[in-house]
């Protein structure tokens, strides 16, 4: 007992006293974490937009003053540019993030019955240009409705309600998002999203380095030490081992300290239920080094193929990019990552309690699957004659 | 010459060997093949909305058309009869979208009640929100017709004749948004090109650590003193690893390029030599930058921990894996100070459709980087100063 807290303790002071651990295991999560989360926080600002408006008649007049409407203000900004070449050149130049040309006699088209047509020149950000399209297309449908009016109903529209009149209580259609939440992150928002992905990603960094110390004691050849002192090996691994098991707790609350108090991410309700998935994450981590390292035996070609691993998991998971579809999110399912940050999710929600076991249940089948089948390969990474 | 045999050294210590070759030349041409196989179609393909009519009037039939009139929408109507059919359909990934039409959805309009279509997604994406503004703005203009209909017909089925001309009407007073053939061709720029663009930055960057950590290595194993003995002078020294590090990236450089350009035919939007400028400025730009780094750490176990906490976010923030326009403007601002930015500037208003002439700002701006950050590396990486 005292060997294994011994072992344990000394083996995370060793860790922890190590600069560059404090910059990985610390410092890195946190930065990405603060740059994910805030690049993808929803902040609507209008589109600008170069307009050339070459017809005067009667519609002109009317669409030029939707453009200056308030209401329009608030999605789009048009700057009036006295030449189509001018709008182009705005637009490729980035002054402007769209252009829309209404052509000469284009009143006298749409009077006369006839196709018209806007040019329009699509900026480079694709979400600026549908919001600029969005807000032009509201534009003609009230141009459409009004000569569809004026050539139905012929002299009698014009007692008839307007397009305008209409009470809009209820925006036109409604929505319903069945994958969870309103955008890609699901309930969560943008940070706390990354904040649970990173967790993860970086718990399994700090339980692989438990296998990576084992390996480096036999690389140094200070193994054979641990052969010498009067107490089972495998009581002395499980010492190791805790340590880094009690690092990846420190570590965690770090992370989920800071974050809450620095970024204000809000972690739910349970944070013992927090710990018990970091644990199990730390764990399932240790598993599988330990499984990669009996094979390919040295630490540099462990360090790597876990951290190749480690970034794969993470990308098929959605931690790089939320949005995945289709074969790439259903190969996510099989990571350690995607349980782990599901159940992360569902804990910051407060979500349904049954559903956390769930989750925090194939998390655990997982880590004991791995911790099992590494059990049975750390002969070969502890061998004293390797 | 001596810095041509130092600088050749450099390179064969880097990549000269089976395993430096894999990690530095053949992994970063394979991850981004599969960035380009997996991301640079898919944007392309036809996207399936399920659609269930439950409306016997005009106005759901107004609404579907404008779907099918969608050239990147595939209708299908099979199978999904229910509320509860075409939302499990979208649960489980069948479908990209469905649309409900709700039951007496025009006989409800023209009594001026306000029924909702329902339009079922995952999460929002690009080509939905599209869709979902698409829909609003038809049901809108489906109400405003309604409306007319209802005060100018006495009973139910004139009110319906009448929406159902204002219907057919509207079809012949379609204003449409076209784009110009002139926009058309100077408008390349693909969504996956950001990524492609921005992995293949952050390759060199890491190829060039590489390096640098190799002439660390140098200096910590005091072989550099031993180079010293050797008939070659202080600036030869250290120009042989600044162009070790050069030809090093710029082997990289053209074995990614030659792949996805020559065997994938991926195509940037950019002319090969343009493309190859700029990017040989940010090049430049990150050698400064490894430098630099290299000159803040006295351990040479260090640096490769230092320079994954400054090349990871540095990509993040210069919008190396997603547009830089979508982060917030406190985050744009914070970009400018990373050169990543303005590589990733350049190639993409080059994309856009202007000329190199054009770019000339962010290639200074990229050139400056290069000049200070290398001034500074320099200065601290000194062959003749020891390392602690």
């Amino acid at each position: 007992m005292y060997a294994w807290l011994t072992m344990a303790w000394f083996e995370l002071i060793r860790f922890v006293r190590m600069k560059s651990v404090i910059a990985l295991m610390f410092l890195l999560p946190l930065l990405l974490i603060f740059l994910l989360g805030n690049a993808f926080r929803e902040e609507m600002k209008p589109v600008k937009v170069a307009v050339h408006l070459a017809d005067e008649d009667a519609l002109g007049t009317m669409i030029r003053s939707y453009l200056q409407d308030k209401e329009t203000a608030d999605y789009m900004v048009a700057t009036e540019v006295s030449t189509e070449d001018e709008a182009r050149e705005q637009v490729r130049n980035g002054t402007a993030d769209f252009g829309v040309v209404i052509p000469t006699g284009f009143s006298a088209r749409v009077m006369a019955g006839d196709e018209a047509a806007w040019n329009v020149y699509p900026g480079r950000d694709d979400n600026r240009n549908i919001m600029a399209e969005s807000v032009l297309q509201r534009l003609l449908t009230q141009i459409e409705v009004r000569q569809t009016a004026a050539a139905v109903l012929g002299a009698n529209s014009a007692g008839l309600p307007q397009e305008n009149d209409v009470p809009r209580a209820l925006p036109g259609i409604k929505t319903e998002h069945v994958g969870g939440g309103k955008d890609p992150f699901g309930s969560v928002t943008a940070i706390q999203y990354y904040a649970g992905a990173y967790l993860i990603m970086f718990l399994l960094y700090s339980g692989m380095s438990g296998i990576l110390s084992l390996i480096n004691e036999r690389e140094l050849g200070t193994i054979g030490r641990l052969y010498g002192t009067p107490h089972p090996i495998w009581l002395l691994v499980l010492g190791k081992l805790t340590g880094f098991g009690l690092f990846a707790v420190l570590q965690a609350m770090a992370i989920i300290g800071f974050s809450w108090l620095v970024y204000g991410v809000q972690w739910g309700g349970s944070p013992f239920l927090m710990i018990l998935v970091c644990l199990l994450t730390s764990a399932s981590a240790v598993g599988l080094s330990a499984i990669i390292a009996s094979f390919v035996r040295t630490s540099k070609a462990t360090l790597n193929m876990f951290s190749v691993l480690t970034i794969f998991m993470t990308f098929l998971s959605g931690g790089m990019v939320a949005d995945l579809s289709g074969t790439i999110r259903r190969i996510g399912d099989f990571t350690i990552n995607h349980w782990a940050t599901v159940t992360i999710r569902r804990i910051m929600d407060n979500g349904d309690m049954d559903h956390i076991w769930q989750g925090i249940g194939v998390l655990a089948a997982i880590a004991a699957v791995l911790m099992f089948i590494g059990a049975m390969r750390l002969k070969k990474v502890v061998r004293l004659h390797a | 010459m001596p810095s041509l045999i130092i600088a050749g050294l450099i390179v064969r210590r880097t990549i000269g060997h089976p395993k430096g070759f894999i990690m530095l030349v053949l992994l970063p041409a394979l991850v981004l093949s599969i960035i380009i196989t997996l991301f640079g179609s898919s944007q392309d393909s036809p996207k399936t909305v399920a659609v269930w009519n439950a409306d016997q009037g005009p106005f759901g039939q107004m609404l579907i058309e404008q779907l099918a009139n969608e050239p990147s929408i595939v209708l299908s109507s099979e199978g999904e009869r229910s509320e509860e059919a075409l939302r499990k359909a979208v649960v489980e990934g069948q479908v990209d979208a469905a649309l409900y039409v709700p039951e007496n959805y025009t006989a409800s309009l023209l009594k001026g009640s306000q029924v909702q279509p329902k339009l079922y997604r995952q999460s929002v994406t690009l080509w939905n929100a599209a869709i979902e503004q698409r829909l609003a703005v038809e049901a809108e203009q489906s109400s405003a017709f309604a409306a007319m209909a209802a005060a100018s017909g006495k009973t139910v089925e004139d009110q319906l004749q009448q929406a159902e001309r204002l219907v057919k009407e509207q079809a012949k007073h379609r204003i449409s948004l076209t784009e110009p053939l002139q926009s058309l061709e100077s408008k390349k720029t693909k969504p996956s090109n950001v990524l492609v663009t921005g992995v293949i930055l952050l390759f060199i960057m890491l190829a060039i650590n590489q390096s640098v950590q190799i002439v660390m290595e140098d200096r910590t194993n005091r072989t550099m003193a031993r180079m010293y003995t050797a008939p070659v002078r202080k600036y030869e020294i250290a120009l042989g690893n600044f162009l070790g590090s050069m030809v090093l990236g710029t082997v990289q450089l053209l074995l990614v390029l030659g792949v996805t350009r020559g065997l994938l035919h991926y195509d940037y939007g950019v002319e090969f030599g343009a493309h190859f400028l700029v990017l040989e400025c940010f090049l430049l730009a990150a050698v400064g930058l490894s430098t630099a780094i290299a000159g803040l750490v006295r351990n040479t176990d260090h640096l490769p921990q230092l320079s994954t906490l400054v090349v990871t976010p540095t990509c993040m923030l210069g919008g190396c894996f997603w547009p830089i326009g979508m982060m917030p403007d406190f985050m744009q601002k914070l970009a400018n100070f990373v050169p990543q930015r303005w590589a990733m500037e350049a190639i993409d208003r080059m994309a856009f459709g202007s000329g190199l002439q054009d770019v000339m700002l962010p290639i200074g701006i990229l050139l400056l980087f290069a000049a200070v950050l290398l001034a500074f590396g320099v200065f601290i990486l000194q062959p003749n100063r020891s390392a602690s």
